[in-house]
């Protein structure tokens, strides 16, 4: 037995979110035509305004449908200091567990050289005319810790310290709890080698 | 039917990875006994997968498997020997030889010799800071392991020896032959064939000259596919300027 062509359209459509497959999208659709009709024209509308409507901020590139987003339009953050990250959901990791008050800029990825995944694909271009047209002191490169993160972040250091502005990375080592005899021998190197004097 | 394959503790270094599905990666391994391989390695990006941290380019590994395709599972893997940690221009330069690997040799075939030179290059890369010599020795050897030799001793079909102070043309496909004066993109002194043939590059002038040899050799022997690299290392040096 087949569905109607509607139906069939709508479980195809839902199988383009991550982690859904052809039952998944096969149970959404039933619960949507099923039980949550309002929903199902909430969904539908926001997901159309969404996708004509939210392009990036000017200035960090976080995904917003106005010019400048939240954080860069704000009044009272330190606008001399930016943090660098490779996605949107890190910006609200940082702003939820740091009480980081400068503004970010979001690269949307990291250097990959053998995708060819490079400076220009990362909107560096962009960060560079904030180095030069805008008083930045301090560069706070959040980078994940991968093999990429740390090509970027070496990219990222060489490039402000062009235009001398102090670049620093986030520390990586032993999780909060965590006992060394558990943790992995990278993490545990780079702890080791990353150690600093107690003040 | 083809039967299931379980290798155990091989050593291995990852040259590429890149997600696949919810939580997985799908892995282009090489390998010391078996040679270019591709693995999937199933939940390896969940926060409590025991290869968090370990699935890296660049970290000598000891890994086990099983096969039944030609797309593996990865069962087991740990690292083996100190972590070498790659920084700036030696970790791009790291990708490069990745890359390499990737497209200059088949899957599945085994290349015990690369894989030394493989390892042997990216320990040296961690180390020193005269990173293009190695780059072109690593050249030189592995377009000799995989059967490409460079004949750089004498004129093509011929035991003619170069001489320092006239002018060859290398031409990919047949070796060297002598030209009239030094015009065109693969022309060379005989002085700096020579040094390239003794790999010493101690002078400026023949580094470059082994590059732009090398340069072309290669894309030659990639028949069109182009290295991704490469157009990254540009982009990068045009935004340095």
């Amino acid at each position: 037995m087949s569905y109607s062509p509607l139906l069939i359209n709508l479980i195809e459509a839902l199988r383009c979110m991550p982690g859904i497959g052809r039952k998944s999208a096969q149970r959404i659709a039933f619960h949507l035509l099923e039980r949550d009709r309002e929903g199902a024209k909430i969904l539908s509308t926001s997901l159309m305004a969404a996708a004509n409507d939210i392009g990036h901020c000017q200035k960090c590139r976080m995904f917003t449908e106005v010019e400048l987003c939240n954080i860069c339009s704000a009044s009272g953050r330190d606008e001399k200091s930016i943090c660098v990250v490779e996605s949107p959901a890190d910006v609200m990791a940082l702003e939820d567990a740091t009480g980081y008050r400068g503004m970010y800029f979001i690269l949307m990825g990291h250097l990959s050289p053998i995708d060819g995944i490079g400076p220009d694909d990362l909107g560096l271009e962009q960060l560079e005319i904030r180095f030069k047209e805008e008083e930045i002191s301090e560069l706070i490169i959040a980078t994940n810790s991968t093999v990429e993160g740390d090509a970027t972040a070496h990219y990222l250091a060489e490039m402000a310290s062009r235009y001398d502005i102090g670049a620093s990375r986030i520390a990586h080592g032993i999780p909060l709890g965590g006992e060394l005899e558990y943790v992995d021998g990278g993490t545990l190197s780079h702890a080791f080698f990353g150690r600093r004097v107690i003040e | 039917m083809s039967t299931k394959k379980r290798i155990q503790n091989q050593s291995a270094w990852i040259l590429h990875h890149r997600p696949f599905s919810n939580s997985s990666m799908i892995l282009e391994i090489m390998t010391c006994e078996y040679g270019r391989i591709s693995l999937i390695a199933k939940g390896s990006r969940s926060a409590k997968s025991k290869f968090r941290g370990i699935l890296r380019p660049f970290m000598p590994l000891s890994i086990s498997w099983f096969s039944r395709t030609n797309l593996g599972t990865l069962t087991e893997a740990e690292i083996q020997g100190a972590p070498i940690s790659l920084a700036g221009d030696a970790l791009i330069s790291g990708y490069y030889i990745n890359e390499l690997l990737l497209k200059l040799l088949y899957k599945d075939d085994p290349h015990y010799e690369v894989f030394s030179l493989y390892s042997e290059t990216i320990k040296k890369l961690s180390l020193t800071s005269q990173i293009a010599p190695l780059l072109r020795q690593f050249e030189i050897k592995l377009l000799e392991l995989i059967g490409y030799a460079l004949n750089l001793r004498e004129v093509v079909n011929s035991q003619i020896p170069i001489d320092s102070l006239s002018y060859y043309e290398y031409k990919p496909e047949v070796g060297l032959v002598v030209v009239q004066n030094n015009e065109g993109a693969m022309t060379f002194l005989g002085s700096q064939i020579r040094s390239i043939q003794q790999q010493n590059f101690e002078c400026e002038d023949t580094l470059r000259c082994a590059n732009r040899l090398l340069k072309k050799i290669i894309s030659y022997q990639l028949g069109g596919k182009k290295l991704m690299t490469r157009k990254v290392i540009e982009e990068m040096k045009r935004n340095e300027k």
